[in-house]
């Protein structure tokens, strides 16, 4: 079976680091981009399963390269989830008017991220993770 | 209209996004503290800022001691604490912390209609930082502690009349 693919795109690498280490838990190859330039040339060569889409970026923004995903017709169909500083339901109206699947907020705990990407795109735990979690 | 804030219910609102803030990126349990803040001037600080402007016009201004900063690196980007992190890094999680607090203290601001947007996040370190703030902005300062270590939020606004009763 294919090893899901996710991209991640935030222009902080700390926050890149905390999503990535959550996903790790589970089978899948994460792919990294700081702005949404980069995320979208990213998302063109390599076609993931699951965009992470930050908000608010340098260079291009979120809303930006989600309404350029939205704009491509090989790349529309990908789930996409926002992630945002902000909480703001107006927004998160807006977000998934425009295309989003999912939006979560960072002040929301880590975990949400890995259970709604478990619940877009199937993702399986790694064997060492369920032998942690058994063991805890 | 501007958003009008109880000055109590603004200790409320920085004290819930601070300590949120910490817990959920960090798994740091921050305590609110009375005691003001007590940096030694010896010591390099390291502050955020992030500016609010719609409803409210603001800065969120987060800091800490560089000590601190690089503990809070070291945990953020899952670094042990032989690899000392790059101030580039450090500048990273302390600006992504204020900007995601400045984030969650917006929402706690907004009204129906009214947009409120966030700037980009920006950087000051040095030792002995005094902050003053321009004629017309209030300023307000709130202290947190984990352990020894101080955090010290300072909440700039503009048009006292207008935002607070």
């Amino acid at each position: 079976m294919k090893t899901p693919r996710i991209l991640l795109v935030d222009d902080s690498k700390a926050t890149r680091a905390i999503v990535a280490k959550m996903l790790n838990t589970c089978e899948c190859e994460i792919l990294e981009a700081a702005n949404g330039a980069l995320g979208l040339e990213t998302a063109r060569q390599s076609h993931p399963d699951l965009i992470i889409l930050d908000m608010t970026m340098p260079v291009m923004n979120g809303v930006e390269a989600l309404q350029a995903l939205q704009a491509d017709e090989t790349l529309k169909s990908i789930p996409v989830i926002m992630l945002t500083a902000n909480s703001n339901p107006e927004e998160m109206e807006q977000m998934k008017a425009l295309g989003a699947t999912d939006y979560i907020t960072k002040t929301q705990k880590p975990r949400i991220i890995l259970d709604r990407a478990i619940a877009l795109i199937g993702l399986q735990a790694k064997p060492e993770a369920i032998v942690v979690a058994a063991s805890t | 209209m501007k958003t009008l804030i109880l000055e109590r219910d603004l200790k409320l609102f920085i004290d819930d996004a601070i300590i949120t803030v910490f817990d959920t990126m960090l798994a740091m349990e921050l305590h609110p503290s009375d005691r003001g803040s007590h940096f030694k001037s010896n010591e390099t600080q390291v502050i955020g800022m992030v500016g609010l402007a719609g409803g409210i016009t603001a800065v969120v201004c987060l800091r800490v001691t560089n000590t601190f900063a690089c503990r809070l690196t070291e945990a953020m980007m899952g670094t042990g604490p032989d690899a000392s992190p790059s101030e580039g890094d450090i500048n990273d999680v302390i600006g992504e912390l204020t900007n995601i607090s400045a984030g969650k203290l917006k929402s706690c601001f907004r009204n129906p209609g009214q947009t409120c947007s966030l700037s980009l996040p920006t950087i000051v370190r040095g030792h002995s930082i005094d902050m003053e703030s321009m004629s017309g902005t209030e300023r307000h300062s709130f202290t947190f502690h984990y352990g020894n270590e101080t955090v010290v939020v300072e909440f700039y606004s503009l048009a006292k009349k207008e935002h607070f009763l």
